[in-house]
């Protein structure tokens, strides 16, 4: 009950985090206002912590079943005694609805999504501060915390949500707060056209998840989303599990669900953009996670189905981040790649349940629950060296920038720590959430008869290609950003340095906890453990965790790295003190003068791979054709139009743009007829279930 | 055991530019030349090691980190990874993704070093050891996947000890199907012909010269001695499935392992005699049929 009441405040508290923005002056011009620049973005900021800090402790108290108001208060007063009997961590209101009730409650699962969901808002509203303030003053600027808070409060009220209405609601406050939020972006134009994008692909998904609910509760006989139902016909299960897989492959990007993702996340403004990837699309998973535990799952084609989901996003994630040149767009296709690491791992999991595998299970769902947390702190790291790239220079275009480490060191450096961690290079966390899973799929190769699961462990070879294309990404987002010279001379002259405290302190502390995570995961096997006996509704029993994969060891491994580090570095330092290099020009191969439009573009540098790939990506080139023996001026371009946004989605809804004005003559904006409409359905509806109930 | 260890140590520190001797010898005798030194390796890194260096005034901190990191992966990967029938000094189960990911880590300091400089042909060089690392990753994996189901291990020392033992129990054909397509794995990521050329600086057909190009004197050695490094761990890795046999005594086996090494690097240096470089485009048809004899080795062993 404490801890419940602990979590409730820290959402109130999250959802009024922007309500001072509201108020405060933006008459002021920022030549006066150095400290907290942005209106009321330090005031969220320091909210946002508080609600941190209510946050971990009321997840502390329900993880831990710890009561303190039993040991304060004498348990012979009758309030103790109450308070005592209520010491489980849930809440049920009834309310003015027809259906459900407000019933909220923290399991393992729970408060495993939670800590990110309290955590990342601290980082993107410190962010915000430096960020906000580079970006200069606006009207309506005062909004955007607002909508920020109301987004963080939203997405932790899904994960605490035990009813299928108020998980409904709090789903659809999720997605709209998502909306407005992303609107403040740059470019307010695109931004709306994103944001467009997003509100219809969102509903979409939420409509399967009407649906979901729908069959669930003919089933259950109530929207409460607990686990030990009742018995599922196997038919409705596997209606259920589709609904959900679309519903919240939806909100998760899942491949070819992620139409709307690339713009949305690349034209939200940074902060958005890290909590929208970081936390918010996890609550596809979050979901999926939910109703598989409340679905009881006995077919292994879930989790096959789950697999060829996952590898599907992750290759085609990671190919199409490689081929962007916005450098937001290549962060958000990379997080469709993630989240179909994570399906991976989420299928492995299903399919040990499935083959009553417990290993499987085991390894997969804390892959999963691994990645998620890990994709939060590096993605988020990795939009906020992107906004402050941003801010700097005014341009996202990696084929203008370059050489941007000399003016913005800091930087560069916090944004490599991120794209190393995600590209799964030891020794930071990405590595070792993509390491279980490795552990996981190689284990289906073992000699178990009954079931033949060998190719399975062909997932762990998408896994290795994804990894490869993946270090090819990362290298060319950091290269053509920060190393060389400066592509495009005037942007790189005009580039602002950035000098934040806080933006610094936001990027440091997520590439801290990037490290942490790499070097320590072993601390986190008693957590994943409970969260899996959670979700299987089985103990784990003895052989845990670290008896089937040895986290320790990369606790080893990564500091052993990092000592072998130590010495040819400090032979190079040595060197270089005892004598000073020359400095001098790249050498060209003889070349007078090189110039910095003669170096690598990202896009000609990842242009081998993607032709490597153009069977599935059709990358498409406007190349010069030669006519005549003297050729005119001719350009080249090349791009590389997402496949399913343009054959698939587009002509579908270009379809129904055509087709859809036939149904004007229904709606023609004469309220009278739409009370007449309203009025005709509920006699119909009436005289139907009056016939139906004879 | 602790004589065990220091030897590993011993030989993964000193041996690495005597294969690169070996193949250069075994290279000037196919072309009748008396060649250099067989020790004339160890003679270019310890001068690179002494001299001064030449820094591009382009480049930060990252020109720097991309030999250092490269050796420090390359060490750890070869910490991992067991000498003849020896157990390496640092054996866990999954420790042959960290192996491979140790690969990763160098490649993606390697190319953004390379990039780091801003010229046009190490952009290119750092362009094409990425691509062809999409090929040989997977069928790293998979070479990786037939160890695993012969030896159900999943620890490279086990793995590697256990796994040719498919020789004598009937796995043969996968086990010569993964030792073919690991040799053209390991020519391909220690960038020898036919997938690259060490010996010309100057052609635009280069992967790995091509990235160290601005590096010079103690970077340029480091560089240098992290690729031979490298081709050393990868050697030992196909010796293991080329020479399943020990003897039991302790020196033997190690004299055992060290012949074989060489006969790896003379074998290297038949190849670089008798085939010419491959074109570019086509080393991945090269690097794809590497995938194809691992992916029918692994086929073979479930089916």
């Amino acid at each position: 009950m404490l801890s419940i009441s602990l979590i409730l405040s820290a959402i109130a508290l999250l959802a009024l985090s922007g309500v001072p923005a509201l108020f405060a002056s933006t008459r002021s011009s920022p030549a006066n206002r150095p400290a907290f620049g942005a209106p009321g973005a330090g005031v969220q900021a320091v909210l946002t912590l508080l609600a941190l800090a209510l946050g971990v402790a009321g997840v502390i108290l329900a993880w831990t079943g710890y009561n303190p108001l039993a040991t304060w208060l004498p348990t012979s007063a009758a309030g103790g005694q109450a308070l005592l009997a209520d010491a489980e961590a849930r809440l049920r209101l009834d309310w003015f609805l027809p259906w459900g009730q407000f019933h909220v409650a923290i399991d393992p699962l729970s408060a495993f999504f939670l800590l990110p969901a309290f955590f990342l808002p601290v980082l993107g509203s410190l962010y915000a501060i430096g960020d906000r303030r580079l970006a200069g003053f606006s009207q309506d600027s005062r909004l955007l915390p607002l909508f920020y808070g109301l987004l963080a409060a939203a997405i932790a009220l899904v994960i605490i949500a035990r009813d299928g209405a108020l998980f409904l609601i709090a789903w659809e406050l999720m997605a709209l707060a998502g909306y407005f939020a992303s609107l403040f972006g740059r470019d307010r134009e695109r931004g709306r056209r994103a944001g467009w994008v997003y509100l219809v692909a969102t509903h979409l998904g939420t409509l399967c998840l009407f649906l979901m609910f729908a069959i669930y509760y003919r089933v259950s006989g109530s929207f409460t989303l607990e686990a030990g139902g009742p018995v599922w016909a196997p038919g409705l299960a596997t209606a259920v599990l589709l609904l959900a897989t679309v519903g919240f492959g939806c909100k998760a990007g899942f491949f070819p669900l992620h139409v709307w993702l690339p713009d949305f996340y690349a034209e939200a403004p940074a902060h958005v953009s890290a909590l929208l990837s970081g936390i918010m699309s996890k609550m596809g998973i979050y979901g999926l996670l939910r109703i598989l535990m409340l679905v009881p799952v006995t077919a292994a084609w879930m989790g096959y189905l789950f697999l060829i989901i996952g590898a599907t996003s992750a290759v085609w994630g990671i190919a199409m981040a490689l081929g962007q040149r916005d450098l937001k767009r290549s962060l958000a296709y990379s997080s469709v790649e993630n989240l179909g690491i994570i399906a991976m791992a989420l299928g492995l999991a299903t399919l040990g349940r499935a083959l009553g595998r417990p290993d499987f299970t085991l390894i997969g769902l804390s892959a999963a629950l691994f990645h998620t947390w890990n994709h939060g702190l590096f993605k988020s790291l990795l939009f906020f060296a992107a906004g402050a790239v941003d801010r700097s220079t005014g341009t996202r275009d990696t084929d203008q920038l370059g050489g941007l480490g000399k003016r913005l060191p800091l930087v560069m450096a916090l944004f490599m720590v991120g794209a190393v961690a995600i590209a799964g290079l030891p020794p930071f966390n990405g590595f070792a959430s993509e390491w279980l899973l490795y552990n996981g799929l190689f284990r289906t190769l073992g000699s178990d008869a009954a079931v033949a699961t060998h190719f399975v462990a062909l997932a762990a070879v998408a896994l290795a290609l994804v990894g490869a294309i993946a270090v090819a990404c990362f290298v060319k987002l950091t290269a053509a950003v920060f190393l060389g010279e400066a592509r495009a001379p005037a942007i790189a002259a005009a580039a602002r340095p950035v000098r934040s405290v806080s933006m610094a302190l936001a990027m440091g502390f997520a590439a801290l906890a990037c490290l942490a995570l790499g070097l320590f995961p072993a601390w986190l096997a008693p957590v994943f453990e409970r969260v899996g006996a959670c979700w299987t509704g089985v103990a784990v029993t003895v052989p845990g965790l670290l008896r089937y994969v040895p986290l320790r060891w990369l606790t080893l491994a990564g500091a052993g790295f990092l000592l072998a580090l130590l010495v040819p570095v400090a032979f190079i330092v040595g060197r270089k003190l005892v004598r000073p290099p020359v400095v001098a020009g790249t050498w060209d191969c003889g070349y007078a003068r090189p110039e910095p439009r003669m170096q690598y573009t990202g896009t000609s540098f990842g242009r081998s791979i993607v032709s490597l790939l153009s069977f599935m990506l059709r990358p498409r080139l406007k190349a010069p054709r030669l006519k005549a023996c003297f050729p005119e001026r001719s350009s080249f371009a090349s791009t590389l139009p997402d496949l399913i946004h343009d054959r698939l989605v587009l002509p579908f809804f270009q379809l129904i743009g055509r087709e859809a004005p036939r149904f004007r003559v229904l709606q023609q904006g004469r309220t009278h007829l739409y009370v007449l409409y309203i009025l005709i359905i509920s006699v119909v509806l009436l005289v139907m279930g009056r016939i139906a109930s004879k | 055991m602790i004589i065990n260890l220091i030897v590993h140590f011993c030989l993964l520190i000193l041996m690495p530019p005597l294969l690169l001797g070996i193949i250069n010898k075994v290279k000037a005798l196919f072309a009748g030349r008396r060649g250099p030194p067989l020790l004339q390796a160890y003679f270019d890194i310890g001068k690179l090691l002494r001299k001064g260096m030449v820094i591009s005034r382009s480049t930060t901190w990252v020109f720097m980190a991309g030999p250092v990191v490269t050796l420090a992966a390359v060490f750890c990967a070869g910490t991992l990874i067991p000498l003849g029938r020896f157990a390496a000094p640092i054996s866990f189960t999954g420790d042959l993704v960290l192996f491979a990911y140790l690969f990763g880590l160098a490649r993606f300091f390697t190319t953004s070093a390379a990039l780091d400089t801003g010229s046009a042909f190490e952009g290119m060089g750092a362009a094409r050891e990425v691509t062809f690392a999409v090929l040989s990753e997977p069928a790293l994996f998979l070479v990786f996947f037939v160890f695993v189901r012969l030896s159900g291990s999943l620890s490279l020392g086990e793995m590697l000890h256990l796994a040719p033992a498919g020789y004598v129990s009937g796995a043969v054909a996968p086990l010569v199907l993964v030792a073919i397509g690991l040799f053209i794995i390991m020519l391909a990521e220690t960038c020898r012909i036919p997938v690259d050329d060490p010996n010309t600086h100057l052609e635009l057909t280069m992967i790995h010269e091509v990235m160290v190009l601005d590096h010079s004197g103690p970077l340029l050695g480091i560089a240098l001695y992290a690729a031979a490094m490298k081709l050393f761990v990868l050697s030992s890795l196909l010796l293991h499935v080329l020479q399943p046999f020990k003897s039991g005594l302790a020196w033997l086996d190690w004299l055992i392992f060290a012949g074989g090494m060489m006969v790896i690097a003379g074998t290297i240096g038949v190849v670089e005699s008798v085939m010419a470089r491959l074109r570019m485009n086509h080393v991945p048809h090269l690097l794809v049929a590497a995938i194809i004899l691992c992916g029918a080795a692994f086929v073979l062993l479930v089916r």
